[in-house]
């Protein structure tokens, strides 16, 4: 489907694929065994301007469109969902320095987040906060002319490898979610360690790991915004962040479909209405996804108020949709489809994450069943008036 | 009217105690009974289900209880490694499980295979890969020899498999990926068989080559020359099974080791796909309900917004359609090996059984690790070994769109 996009996306969508075929295909295998983090791939992307994508121009970046994140991260993703997820994570930590830090602290780590000299990650999860939010038990004390910050964050993507952190920690335990503040902590600052590393299911391109803070000290120049808003900026951050785990999906759902086509193909299967049923509502599924995504994105870089239902119907849909094809795609290769060679199992194992990360798809329902009920709540309130 | 109803009761109650087999509804002597049981069960102190007889509860009971205690401790450290669980099939060789379906004058236990299918549930509700070994043992190979082998082939092979001295593997390979030229006595083989489970365990094998029109099928001894094995440990899931790849090199097979009569091939091949159906779909079985019975577990430990994620309706949501295929899928796979065992065509019943349970077992994994979030995706616990140990048992032997044309075949006739 045509989506007319413009030059400049037509160039990043090249780019992104150009990069993720000379670069990610040939040692994705290799990263997926070795559970590596691609350090050289991400360098070369950052070399290649990807980075900037996600940073707004005053600060050295491209503009901060999430339709650009959308496009690039289903391009490596087509390829690899691990290296996309190791490279969209730095978007995921950078969005709050973009939205809502001081322009004193854009200045001082933007610009080099978008050549890609900083790293960067979020840490929000901890083992008692998965969807829990709320309930994170790391805190920081202020203490003269900066915050302390105990606890330990769980399941980090790029934990061990950036160099800056977007990290939520309790500074008034007493008022709950209001009490939460968001801290950007360096990782040379004294006090932080890495703990467990995981070995997962999938997505094995992209480390995660524990972020230790024992009285990390952290200045109190680099508390975001105002204590007690972190939540809030949390949940802002999602918001942007979410068409693009969306577009991960799509990647992972598009790469499998190919695969599927190619070696329905070669075999002559396609003349199976068996077969033809299953490829064709793959491929109307994956475009709707897209269509979605696409449709989020332009309603953010639009200027929209409130999208939080709409960035999780694209966060929600295109990881459903991908496990229904990656699973459906080894039914239809049989067991062909189970080994490693035929490039879909990695897809259906890092697939699986989609639904769980940034939200699980259980949470998603709940965002749009709550936005759904605020509206409602709205009409009658007008119809009342 | 009451003593009439007490005394249908008393018949009813005989007669699940008195049937040899299994208390099938399809055996009953009594079918009109049938309407009355599920208000008679609870007056009888039990609720009505599809009741196993007395010697395959024990069975169950017994397995349960040797699955839980012993496989399960080191199933996550047999995927790991990807090697063969050796020392649980010794043991479960000691119990005759490996003689499952080898009549008792070979050294067999002579199951039923309705108590087949209730050994192989219990043990892959902690190791599929276990459970396959057995299950390959048994019904790839143990079976088809057992119904068409020779005296020879019976002698030489069955006493051996009963005990467990020998496990024994299956191939199964298009005449286009394994070339078998008949020269005389002897079949002379060459190519590559990809997927040939138990391959690891070293032992004889049989093995299907599909043509045309026939089917060849041969018992491929151990030793055989010309044969090379390699482990495949690039498959998604089943690390521990010890399926892999047998190149074979002029590979020379004695024509009398052949199964069955010549142009028999394509019936050998279906009828032990059919028995196999039902052994897979226990195996599915197993692992959907042994994934159900961990996501309980931590649902009801895991505390979000200050409760137990139990309480959530969409965690409940799942749980009730997990349980729901289970029983689905157990309702169907029993009924095959019933059928099997009243002597029936059981062929559809064997196909929707797989079917169904091999789906369920994908949807039900998948879900449970759901259920888990984060925790789920990590190799910490278990249940991402049951996801991809589902991918597997859901397209061996068919994939589910053979399986529905199997269905429609039996069913349009």
């Amino acid at each position: 489907m045509d989506y007319f996009l413009n030059d400049e996306e037509k160039n990043l969508k090249a780019k992104a694929r150009h990069i993720s075929e000379t670069l990610v295909l040939s040692i994705r295998d290799e990263l997926d065994e070795k559970a590596e983090f691609p350090a050289e791939i991400i360098k070369k992307m950052a070399h290649e301007g990807m980075l900037k994508i996600f940073i707004p121009k005053e600060y050295g970046g491209t503009g901060a469109k999430i339709m650009d994140m959308c496009i690039a991260c289903e391009e490596v993703a087509r390829v690899c969902a691990g290296v996309a997820t190791s490279y969209a994570v730095n978007a995921l930590g950078s969005g709050p320095i973009c939205y809502f830090a001081s322009d004193e602290q854009k200045k001082r780590y933007l610009p080099r987040i978008a050549t890609g000299e900083l790293l960067c990650a979020f840490g929000l999860t901890e083992a008692q906060a998965g969807s829990d939010v709320a309930n994170i038990q790391t805190t920081a004390r202020r203490e003269g002319d900066a915050y302390l910050l105990n606890g330990v964050k769980q399941f980090i993507s790029n934990a061990s490898v950036s160099d800056i952190y977007t990290i939520l920690a309790s500074t008034d335990k007493s008022r709950g979610a209001r009490g939460i503040s968001a801290f950007i902590v360096e990782k040379d600052m004294p006090g932080l360690s890495y703990g467990k590393e995981e070995n997962k299911l999938g997505i094995r391109a992209s480390v995660t790991t524990e972020l230790v803070f024992e009285d990390c000290k952290v200045p109190k120049e680099n508390l975001m915004g105002r204590e007690g808003m972190g939540f809030i900026y949390t949940m802002r951050n999602f918001d942007r962040a979410r068409p693009g785990v969306g577009a991960i999906a799509l990647g992972i759902a598009q790469g499998a479909f190919e695969e599927v086509l190619e070696f329905t193909h070669k075999r002559n299967l396609l003349n199976n209405q068996y077969i033809q049923k299953k490829v064709a509502d793959m491929a109307t599924e994956i475009e709707a996804a897209r269509a979605l995504i696409y449709a989020t994105a332009r309603m953010i870089d639009s200027g929209a108020k409130g999208f939080s239902k709409e960035a999780s119907y694209s966060k929600l849909f295109p990881s459903d949709v991908a496990m229904k094809v990656c699973t459906e795609a080894i039914e239809i290769l049989g067991p062909y489809g189970l080994l490693k060679e035929f490039n879909i199992e990695k897809r259906l194992r890092d697939a699986k994450i989609t639904q769980i990360y940034e939200g699980t798809n259980e949470i998603q329902r709940a965002v749009i069943a709550l936005e759904l009920t605020r509206e409602m709540g709205i009409k009658e309130k007008a119809k009342k008036d | 009217m009451h003593l009439a109803i007490w005394t249908l009761a008393l018949i009813w109650y005989l007669d699940f105690g008195i049937c040899h087999s299994v208390g099938n509804l399809s055996l009953d002597p009594f079918p009109l009974l049938a309407f009355f049981q599920p208000s008679l069960g609870p007056l009888l102190g039990k609720e009505w289900s599809m009741e196993l007889n007395q010697e395959c509860t024990l069975l169950q009971n017994e397995l349960r209880k040797f699955a839980q205690q012993v496989i399960l401790e080191k199933a996550d450290e047999f995927d790991k490694a990807c090697t063969l669980p050796l020392d649980n099939i010794k043991q479960l060789a000691d119990m005759g499980i490996l003689g499952a379906i080898i009549p008792e004058d070979m050294g067999g236990a002579a199951l039923d295979l309705i108590g087949f299918v209730v050994a192989l549930e219990e043990i892959s509700k902690v190791c599929i890969s276990t459970a396959l070994t057995i299950a390959t043992h048994n019904a790839f190979f143990a079976y088809p020899i057992l119904k068409y082998g020779n005296e020879n082939l019976k002698q030489k092979y069955l006493p051996d498999s009963a005990t467990g001295r020998i496990i024994g593997g299956f191939s199964c390979a298009d005449s286009d990926e394994v070339h078998a030229e008949r020269q005389g006595e002897q079949y002379s083989l060459n190519g590559k068989a990809p997927f040939v489970l138990n391959c690891e365990a070293n032992g004889p094998f049989t093995t299907f080559i599909k043509g045309q029109e026939n089917v060849i099928t041969l018992v491929v001894d151990k030793d055989a020359p010309g044969i090379k094995r390699s482990k495949n440990n690039n498959i998604i899931g089943l690390k521990a099974a010890g399926i892999g790849e047998i190149t074979f090199e002029n590979c020379v097979v004695q024509s009398d080791t052949t199964l069955g009569k010549e142009n028999e091939g394509v019936s050998i091949m279906q009828t032990t796909n059919d028995f196999a159906r039902v052994c897979l779909s226990a195996i599915a079985l197993g692992l959907s309900q042994g994934a159900t019975d961990e996501a309980i577990k931590y649902a009801k430990e895991r505390i979000q917004f200050n409760q137990s994620i139990i309480n959530f309706g969409m965690v409940r949501e799942k749980i009730a359609e997990m349980t729901t295929k289970i029983e689905a899928a157990r309702l169907l796979t029993y009924n095959a090996a019933m059928q099997y065992d009243a002597g029936k065509n059981y062929s559809k019943a064997a196909a929707t059984a797989k079917y169904f349970a091999g789906q369920a077992a994908v949807e039900i994994a998948t879900e449970a690790l759901q259920i888990f979030g984060g925790y789920g995706y990590m190799k910490d616990y278990p249940v991402e070994r049951y996801f991809r140990d589902a991918q597997v048992i859901n397209v061996l032997c068919s994939t589910p769109a053979e399986e529905k044309e199997n269905i429609v075949k039996e069913t349009i006739g």
